[in-house]
């Protein structure tokens, strides 16, 4: 399925390697506790219920990291309603030190398929960036192809 | 002399081949005649998936056993079927790979335009 979405003006952008197909949003802040990014994947397929379905990504990302998750809420982009939860978990991070990490996985139900999203950042990165984040999720909407070239894909 | 007798008769017997029967048959049975190998079943050995349950059956020949020829290309035609690209698997791997870039080296924000930027995600 192809969806629009709106970027942060200042924030790096690269198109996962093939054949991965998603986009990868980067903060433009040196590495460290505010570090972060932002990952659109490509939709999948529905899979049990919403709350199953976003557990299992969760689940399945965080295999093997130790993880405080909290209740999921329900959020709602331009066009599709869905579900997010916050996690925090330690990682090893360059060097073999330890380091906390805070992540939001997003599930949107956009009928047919479903869209993962996912913020991935420092210890103070939702702090900095949750905002820009929300407006991305907010942003997420059907592509607009009823122009000819309206519209653009990567 | 008796024996001579017998054994002339026992020598001529095993000298002539055996008598033909009264009616010679000159054509084969009709089902040997027209007897075919059978279709390779084109459906058995397609991709398996929820996409392929929409597919239009192969052209059905009038009988099994009457000779007919199903053209590939019609077959090909009435059972294409585009596969649905999504994928049933959750893409864990890029959350760690976004996790081991947060230690990588200065980000520069690259061309981007003054505005936000408008984007799609293709399937």
């Amino acid at each position: 399925m192809r969806y629009a979405f709106t970027a942060p003006p200042t924030w790096a952008r690269a198109a996962f390697p093939p054949p991965q197909i998603g986009v990868y949003l980067r903060a433009p802040v040196a590495p460290g506790p505010e570090s972060a990014s932002i990952l659109l994947f490509d939709s999948v397929l529905p899979a049990e219920t919403l709350a199953e379905h976003l557990d299992a990504f969760v689940v399945q990302s965080t295999e093997g990291l130790k993880v405080k998750a909290q209740k999921p809420v329900a959020v709602k982009s331009a066009a599709f309603p869905g579900l997010m939860v916050q996690l925090t978990t330690q990682v090893t991070g360059a060097g073999g030190k330890s380091r906390e990490e805070a992540r939001l996985y997003v599930l949107l139900d956009a009928g047919r398929v479903r869209l993962p999203l996912a913020f991935v950042g420092g210890a103070k990165a939702l702090a900095a960036h949750q905002k820009t984040f929300e407006a991305v999720l907010q942003s997420v909407a059907p592509l607009d192809n009823s122009t000819l070239y309206g519209a653009w894909a990567e | 002399m008796a024996m001579w007798t017998e054994r002339r008769r026992r020598r001529r017997k095993d000298e002539f081949a055996a008598p033909l029967p009264a009616e010679p048959a000159f054509e084969r049975p009709s089902d040997e005649a027209y007897a075919r190998k059978k279709q390779v079943d084109l459906l058995g050995r397609s991709p398996t998936g929820a996409w392929a349950d929409g597919r239009t059956p192969p052209p059905a020949s009038p009988a099994d056993d009457a000779p007919a020829f199903v053209d590939p290309g019609s077959f090909a035609l009435a059972n294409h079927a585009i596969p649905l690209m999504e994928s049933k698997s959750l893409p864990v791997g890029a959350v760690g790979s976004a996790s081991a870039d947060l230690d990588a080296g200065p980000v520069s924000a690259g061309p981007s335009a003054p505005g936000p930027a408008p984007g799609g995600l293709a399937d």
